[in-house]
């Protein structure tokens, strides 16, 4: 296989890692929108607290958990401050417009940023696994089996949601609501219950994204930032509240940045992805997958 | 009554504040040091390893000089020039310091400049590397700023020839930061006089997660040697993906990449640094017995800016202010300021004494990884260069 | 100005007193640069609150023309050879140009798209400026930056150093757009832009072009932000990508919700306490700065939480109440 081959490969395969990192992130927040129309700007902040969730769990003194079991944990502990969140901080104002319960997650993501920091410093923390080490060779291109999880896992989760939405009683009530709001309330479904358990849901998901890419890079307070404005970008492409279409767009970000960034840029890159993303909202202000509602 | 509960809540934040300005004593005319960093945002981490070393080396000191108590007083600059005018001006007027410690950040160096200038109060950097605030100190006009580490056009000139020794193709790495920026414009043309080809040239914004891409250019290229310059921060999440990429190049570390944190951020895989050759003005192992102090006091291992903030405030300032007080009677802005000029000490760190342009020149230092720990194994006499204008 | 009270005139007149002769009560550099930071944040959050507040159109992307205000007067006027004045008009020409030009695009999107849209838009400006190397210096700014130098008819100039000079130069820009912010709230523009905040549809039948007015708000605050820019890159001397932060997004919201939104009072207060506890929490109360940012969320919270309307509400009740049961329209809300 000619070199430019094997390298064109190792892009492609780059993307798909990258755009697992983002459809991750992104399933999360595109199902809080899309149920509760709630724009989470601290859903990369519940990310971070997954973060240290299991930096803290794996380095709990004289207990050795099996990874599996660590995930899991880390997205019941999400899930459960996800519904703190709710409870504390967006049930009470959920009749306000989305603009007031978009600044109050800002709030949150203000309090939960600088929790951390003063209870963990600024000093990354590593949360490497046994994975993150462990390298598969396959034709010259090399990469972790952390990595290839991250990209399974992905895949199960989006599946699993499909499932869960369309088959269980929860599920297909939150389609309902996402739907049509006002319906639900007509025919008695309870609509703030539906919301707070999507946001633990939602929670939930940014803690398993937290438990499997940390071990990749490292925790910070700040770990959330960016991550959040590239799944925003890609809930918006989708068209807002599909959570399908937030998904693939996920994968298309990571993909224009792995071969802008690979061939041409990688400073540059982040200008194209969000270049793109505002110039598609003005010929499809719907999103790409969206269809066309009213205002 | 929520409106009430809110009102008690700000009553007792605001109580709590005023009370716990009760509690600033008068002392016997202590000695202020004011320690300029950013304490938030995404480069907190500098500030805060500023701060241990400042701490550390007031300890080391009895906590007084002469009988004058040292308060550290701290303002976040947050690294950007609008808070570094705020903070600057906290130190100089509110807090009234005798004496500045700063480092990192050139925009919040640059932006404090003349603050420091006409507020005529010594200032001293630690750990800015930036070439271009150079100039405009000593005889460039603000009398008042030193810097002791060297900067990076004075590094370049002593490093960049060793790189050439065993380098045809060369990819430069840095963080999109004044530090990565500012080092990469200094060694550079260096490299292009030489005759060295430059394959890639990437620069990270900082927190960047994934690095694979450019990394996979980067092998396409086939360099025989990086040059990276990064913190040990990001720095150990570039080198951890370098290794599962696979880059077969040698890698030349301007930064923090061998230091005790580094190691402690990649102890899971200590392959990871191994055989990383790092150019600075700081390694550990020049001085074991302060690493070993260092890490028994914060339960955290030294690093570049923790050392050199421990070493200027240890040595340079504290001897400045001993000397005023000895010297002249007292510590003053004006006796501190006179006395820094006339620094000759000798530290671990090398003979501290500044030229015209307050520029110090201690050692370049030489380290190493090898099975997993830092090797220091040389150093380097560093001479004044040519700034231009 | 309808139903401009005598005690509305009143409070004018001693407005501007009270910024006229502020300084000369503050005796250090430090507490007349904490002015004009505050200065800086009014004018800041006004312009802002022009659209969000007014026209509602909440664009997250609003420190743009602020930063790229600063880099027109520190890339531009030297080669133009522009002293003060002709530089901060340069900014402001400028941005309003920006801003209406780009307004074009965006309000073709609304509602959250907007917001995320123009969130992008703020994304990219800093990354172009982080990365633009050759142009901007990146991260390491571009650097001197010249004081400002007013010339008087070509005969003689004025150099400005000093905070408390600058305080002055800075004045003129915050009437200004004190002056903008209540002519285009209090006129027919005002019912207008009410009209399209309250319902779009419902304004377009009333014969109101909703796009014309969100435009005319929009350029209205970029170019008084631009010329706040402008101010800014000759005050600090130097320009860096951080002047087009994502944190000074966050600022605004706190500032605009905390204060009360659409409303002149709520929005000086909003940037009164922002910028003023800080400087308490520090030099009083010797806060570190983490615990200090925890206190700006919680206070957040709790005024959306019990307060949706921001503190306004509790001093519009105040006064409401002692003005008796028939609330007249306060002319200084």
């Amino acid at each position: 296989m000619p070199i430019e081959v094997a390298i064109f490969i190792e892009h492609i395969i780059n993307g798909l890692t990258l755009g697992a990192f983002y459809a991750l992130v992104t399933l999360g927040l595109s199902l809080i929108f899309g149920v509760a129309r709630l724009v989470n700007f601290a859903h990369g902040d519940i990310f971070m607290v997954g973060g240290y969730t299991l930096f803290l769990l794996l380095n709990l003194s004289g207990v050795d958990l099996p990874y599996p079991l660590i995930i899991l944990i880390v997205v019941v502990i999400t899930a459960i401050v996800g519904l703190l969140v709710e409870r504390v901080v967006i049930h009470p104002i959920l009749n306000q417009s989305w603009r007031v319960q978009a600044v109050a997650t800002l709030g949150i993501s203000i309090v939960l940023q600088n929790l951390a920091l003063i209870l963990f410093t600024s000093d990354p923390k590593q949360t490497p696994t046994p994975y993150s080490r462990q390298i598969i060779e396959v034709m010259d291109i090399r990469i972790s089996v952390q990595r290839l999880i991250v990209l399974v896992v992905v895949i199960v989760a989006f599946v699993g949601l499909q499932w869960f939405v369309k088959r269980t009683q929860l599920g297909k009530a939150m389609r309902a609501v996402s739907q049509n709001r006002e319906m639900c309330q007509i025919v008695g479904i309870d609509v703030q219950r539906i919301a707070m358990l999507t946001f633990a849901i939602s929670a939930g998901l940014a803690g398993l994204a937290a438990a499997l890419m940390a071990p990749l890079f490292s925790v910070t307070p700040t770990m959330g930032l960016l991550i959040t404005l590239k799944a925003l970008a890609a809930v918006i492409l989708g068209g807002l509240g599909q959570v399908n279409g937030a998904f693939y767009a996920a994968f298309l970000l990571g993909m224009i940045e792995a071969l802008f960034g690979g061939y041409v840029s990688y400073q540059f890159r982040d200008v194209v992805s969000f270049g793109i993303f505002v110039l598609i909202l003005f010929v499809r202000p719907q999103g790409l997958f969206g269809r066309k509602v009213g205002l | 009554m929520n409106r009430l509960k809110f009102v008690l809540f700000v009553s007792v934040v605001l109580l709590v504040v005023s009370g716990s300005a009760l509690y600033a004593q008068d002392d016997a005319t202590p000695i202020k040091i004011g320690l300029y960093a950013p304490m938030t945002g995404p480069v907190a981490f500098l500030g805060e390893g500023f701060q241990y070393g400042a701490t550390i080396a007031i300890e080391d000191l009895g906590g007084e000089i002469e009988g004058h108590p040292l308060e550290l007083v701290v303002a976040d600059n947050k690294c950007n020039p609008t808070d570094a005018v705020t903070a600057i001006r906290q130190l100089i007027e509110v807090d009234e310091v005798d004496v500045i410690l700063g480092g990192g950040c050139s925009s919040a160096t640059v932006a404090a400049q003349d603050v420091i200038k006409e507020g005529e109060t010594p200032a001293v950097s630690a750990t800015s590397t930036n070439p271009s605030i150079y100039n405009g100190m000593g005889v460039g006009g603000n009398i008042w700023q030193f810097r002791v580490n060297p900067d990076d056009l004075i590094m370049a000139s002593a490093f960049a020839s060793m790189i050439a020794e065993d380098t045809q193709r060369i990819s430069l790495v840095a963080e999109n930061t004044d530090f990565g920026r500012g080092a990469i414009t200094a060694y550079k043309p260096i490299f292009e006089e030489l005759g060295l080809e430059i394959v890639t040239e990437d620069y990270f914004d900082l927190g960047t997660a994934d690095y694979r891409p450019a990394l996979t250019r980067i092998r396409a290229s086939q360099p025989d040697s990086l040059l990276v310059v990064m913190t040990e921060r990001d720095g150990s999440t570039f080198m951890r993906q370098l290794r599962e990429v696979g880059v077969d190049a040698k890698i030349y570390s301007r930064g923090s990449l061998t230091s005790p944190l580094f190691l402690e951020y990649t102890e899971d895989d200590p392959t990871i640094g191994e055989g990383i050759i790092e150019f600075s003005f700081w390694a550990a192992g020049l001085d074991p017995e302060f690493d070993a102090h260092f890490l028994e006091r914060f339960d955290t291992p030294n690093s570049p800016h923790r050392g050199m903030s421990y070493y200027v405030t240890r040595y340079v300032i504290g001897e400045a202010i001993r000397n005023a007080i000895l010297n002249e009677g007292e510590a003053t802005r004006q006796t501190i300021r006179d006395e820094l000029e006339a620094t000759s000490i000798e530290t671990p760190i090398g003979l501290i004494e500044f030229d015209d342009h307050n520029q110090a020149y201690p050692f370049g230092t030489l380290q190493t990884i090898e099975d997993g720990k830092t090797v220091f194994f040389d150093t380097v006499e560093l001479v004044p260069v040519d700034h231009g204008e | 100005m309808r139903g401009t009270s005598r005690t509305s005139i009143a409070f004018w007149i001693g407005f501007v007193i009270l910024t006229l002769v502020l300084p000369q009560f503050l005796r250090t550099g430090y507490l007349i640069n904490a002015l004009i930071v505050t200065v800086t944040w009014i004018i800041f959050a006004l312009s802002f609150d022009l659209s969000a507040g007014h026209v509602g159109t909440v664009s997250l992307g609003h420190p743009v023309f602020f930063g790229l205000g600063a880099y027109v007067t520190a890339l531009a006027a030297p080669a133009l050879g522009l002293d003060y004045v002709g530089s901060v008009l340069l900014s402001m020409l400028a941005m309003g140009v920006l801003a209406y030009v780009s307004g074009i695009a965006f309000f073709r999107i609304a509602e959250v798209t907007f917001a995320i849209g123009t969130l992008g838009a703020l994304i990219i400006a800093q990354l172009l400026a982080n990365n633009a190397f050759e142009i901007t210096g990146g991260p390491m700014c571009t650097q001197g930056v010249s004081r400002p130098v007013i010339n008087l008819f070509g005969l003689t100039s004025i150099s400005v150093t000093e905070p408390i000079e600058y305080y002055y130069l800075l004045l003129p820009l915050l009437f200004l757009t004190i002056l903008v912010y209540r002519r285009l709230a209090h006129s027919r523009i005002g019912r207008a832009f009410a009209a399209v905040r309250q319902d779009e549809v419902r304004a377009l039948a009333m014969g109101i072009n909703p796009m014309r007015y969100k435009l005319l708000a929009f350029a209205a605050g970029g170019a008084l932000i631009g010329a706040l820019g402008s101010f800014q890159a000759q005050y600090i001397t130097l320009v860096c990508p951080s002047e087009l932060a994502l944190s000074y997004t966050l600022n605004l919201l706190i500032i605009v919700f905390v204060g009360g939104s659409g409303s002149f009072r709520g929005v000086l207060l909003g940037a009164i306490i922002f910028t003023v506890l800080p400087r308490i929490l520090e030099t009083v109360g010797n806060v570190p700065p983490a615990y200090q940012q925890l206190i700006y969320g919680v206070i957040l919270l709790l005024v959306i939480r019990f307060l949706p309307d921001g503190l306004d509400s509790v001093i519009e009740r105040v006064l409401a109440r002692r003005r008796g049961v028939s609330r007249e329209v306060s002319d200084a809300a």
